[in-house]
């Protein structure tokens, strides 16, 4: 990576939670230049050792264990958050503590107050806080950005996103606690709630249906449309409820073009196999793939990493993640009380979308006359 | 069988005049529009004769009455056809206010004539596809509904709040809302809609967005925008994606295409080979008129989607309420 072959120090990155996301990010840390994986934590001490083994790192039980092992924790400068969104706090504190900058995966935490905390122990320790809304770091949303800065499109319409596929299988089912995962709303519209807020407009309001809670049984789907700062209107779709795959895209529309991607129609390799004849055969496979000489997560963790070496801003922090994080709270407000909520960021000239709504008496109507006033109070 | 064509300002017009020709033993014969070169346009298609006024074209030779009018003359027209008799179908919206649609419903009943909605996407060989596959059960219950009836800007009249009734909301919620209520066998119980101006220089909104609960607990979202540009490969899309809980359904009604590059038109283009669903649908109803049988989609059907229509407008002036959708008496 630019700015990371200067070799001053090899950075020594201790990855906590050794899920999907954490071997992700350990195959990430093998590929960038001046990182090197020294711990991999995680009581599936099995599987930790899997996520480190590529790299020789050391294995440990738990964040807990590792601070235990001074002579590794010393030499640790980041600490990678990759455990289920509900322990994100707990670890955060921990490496804030040990004086180690953090790089937590989204979204940041489950509640406004836990992000705050987060980002005070951070700043309080002198330690950056990076959080892992990679969806900034895609080069197809990066291509979207350049056309809209480049006066391509014109002024902005509508935009569409969507996301999702079929419901995610993780350690213990915990993306369908929503204790402990948040849900559809916070764990998964949070990447596009993130990026059209924070790169394209911010967002003035929200109106969102979701699946009822009987109904979300191993799935879970939303559609939510609001608008726009500046005017324009936008519509997303989360899906857990398919039956298999996962898809993502955009279509943003303009006043002189139109911007237009579904992962599904990128297919620049397609295996199909035969199936194997014979008993233990291999099954046949159709599998679709669009690689790219970095990774989106490799780039997002090499942007952080640089970040540190230069001593520059980490390209999204926690008050950016915490931003997001109130944008998907806010949804699931909306969701809950089948009103529009108000969410344009505090010092917005705009007038809030359903700002009037308790003005409101038309018998034919149903609102909640909490929602949409003031968006600071809506966002706490 | 012998049809007259009351107003001809509609885009379909000359859709449905071509369709006609395709079809044995159906000609329009005689043509009637405000502005007479209109008028002419089509009655040069099919071999027409022009009158001057509607009551004019509704010999006793004909047998059916099509209206592709502008939508604010729907009323007009359609009172004419059940004045003379005629069975009638109309272009949709059937009308821009519940009010009138239920006006139209009634006339017609009382005057013993059938109304027949032109929602030609039910005739569509998807949707046909789509109908045997929700029997099938291959989706199990259906929970939701993410829609889009995406359109260049039609300009005209489509963009004259007089004699469209509206914008966007007006021209591109009924299809897909008739389609639902076709499809899942349950009614628009409210709706929420944003609509804005963002991507034309007209008097009405040429964008929103509809997020729409059925009374059997389905949520469904729709996008009517005319946002589609020039540049645009086709016209606009209808497209919507069923999610249940066995399984899901993406519908893509306009997508049988082949890409065209032309160095002669500067462009990429879309060429479409699916089926005419105009044709099936004129067929469908000359069919039933000759053989004394009830149209498929009726006037009822036409107020129902002017129903929601207008909730949508509804909630969308209310800057941010949810309108319970009334369903009028008939």
């Amino acid at each position: 990576m630019r700015g990371m072959g200067r070799r001053w120090r090899m950075r020594q990155i201790a990855i906590v939670g050794a899920g999907t996301i954490g071997e992700v990010h350990a195959q990430s840390v093998a590929r960038i230049a001046g990182a090197s994986l020294a711990a991999v934590c995680d009581p599936r001490l099995e599987r930790a050792r899997q996520v480190a083994a590529p790299e020789g790192a050391r294995v440990f039980a738990s964040i807990d264990e590792l601070i235990k092992s001074p002579a590794v924790w010393a030499e640790v400068d980041v600490v990678l958050v990759c455990v289920p969104t509900y322990l994100h706090e707990d670890i955060v504190m921990k490496a804030a503590a040990g004086g180690k900058s953090v790089f937590c995966e989204k979204p940041l935490s489950l509640t406004d107050a836990s992000a705050e905390r987060m980002i005070a122990a951070c700043e309080v320790a002198g330690v950056a806080l990076g959080v892992g809304h990679v969806v900034r770091f895609f080069p197809e949303y990066q291509a979207l950005l350049r056309t809209l800065s480049s006066g391509g499109i014109g002024e902005v319409g509508t935009v569409r996103t969507f996301r999702g596929g079929s419901f995610p299988v993780a350690w213990d089912n915990w993306y369908a606690d929503e204790a402990r995962s948040g849900g559809i709303l916070v764990d998964l519209l949070i990447h596009d709630l993130d990026f059209v807020d924070s790169q394209i407009d911010p967002i003035a309001s929200l109106f969102v249906r979701r699946l009822e809670p009987e109904q979300r049984q191993q799935r879970d789907y939303a559609l939510v449309i609001g608008r726009l700062q500046h005017g324009g209107l936008l519509h997303m779709e989360a899906t857990w409820a398919h039956a298999s795959g996962f898809r993502y895209g955009f279509e943003v529309a303009g006043r002189t073009g139109l911007v237009d991607f579904n992962s599904d129609k990128v297919r620049p390799l397609h295996l199909m196999t035969r199936a194997r004849a014979g008993g233990g055969g291999e099954p046949g496979v159709t599998v679709p793939e669009s690689p790219l000489s970095e990774s989106p997560y490799q780039v997002e963790l090499a942007a952080f990493l640089a970040a540190l070496e230069r001593g520059e801003a980490v390209p999204v922090d926690g008050r950016a993640a915490r931003r997001a994080l109130a944008l998907s709270l806010a949804a699931v407000r909306s969701a809950r009380s089948g009103c529009p909520v108000d969410v344009a960021p505090s010092g917005s000239a705009h007038a809030p979308e359903g700002g009037r709504v308790g003005a409101s008496s038309r018998p034919d109507a149903r609102h909640d006359s909490t929602a949409g006033h003031g968006g600071k109070g809506d966002m706490a | 069988m012998k049809l007259a064509m009351l107003g001809a300002a509609h885009v379909h017009a000359s859709g449905y005049a071509q369709a006609c020709k395709g079809l044995p033993d159906v000609a329009i014969v005689a043509v009637y529009d405000v502005d007479p070169q209109k008028a002419r346009e089509i009655a040069d298609m099919c071999g027409a004769t022009v009158f001057d006024s509607a009551a004019a074209c509704l010999g006793p030779e004909i047998d059916a009455v099509l209206i592709c009018s502008e939508n604010s003359r729907h009323g007009e027209l359609v009172g004419a056809a059940a004045a003379a008799g005629k069975p009638v179908l109309c272009e949709k919206p059937l009308a821009t206010t519940v009010a009138e649609a239920q006006a139209l419903v009634q006339i017609c009943a009382e005057a013993g004539v059938q109304l027949m909605t032109a929602f030609p996407c039910r005739y569509h060989p998807t949707i046909e596809r789509t109908r045997a596959h929700l029997e099938a059960g291959r989706l199990g219950e259906v929970l939701a509904v993410r829609a889009t009836n995406h359109g260049q800007m039609p300009g005209g009249w489509f963009a004259d709040p007089v004699l469209a009734g509206g914008g966007a909301l007006m021209d591109h919620t009924v299809h897909v809302v008739d389609l639902l209520r076709y499809l899942l066998g349950a009614e628009f119980d409210s709706v929420y809609a944003l609509s804005a101006r963002r991507f034309h220089d007209v008097p009405t909104e040429d964008s929103g967005m509809l997020s729409m609960k059925m009374d059997s607990g389905v949520i469904v979202t729709l996008d009517p925008s005319w946002s589609r540009l020039a540049s645009y490969p086709t016209w606009g899309n209808v497209t919507m994606e069923l999610v249940g809980t066995e399984g899901s359904l993406a519908v893509d009604m306009f997508s049988q295409n082949v890409d065209v590059f032309s160095n002669v038109a500067k462009s990429f283009e879309w060429s479409a080979y699916g089926s005419d669903m105009n044709a099936l649908m004129l067929a469908d109803f000359t069919r039933r008129v000759q053989a004394g049988e009830a149209v498929a989609i009726t006037g009822v059907d036409g107020l129902r989607a002017t129903e929601v229509v207008a909730a949508a407008y509804a909630s969308a002036a209310s800057g941010g309420t949810e309108v319970v959708v009334r369903h009028a008496g008939v």
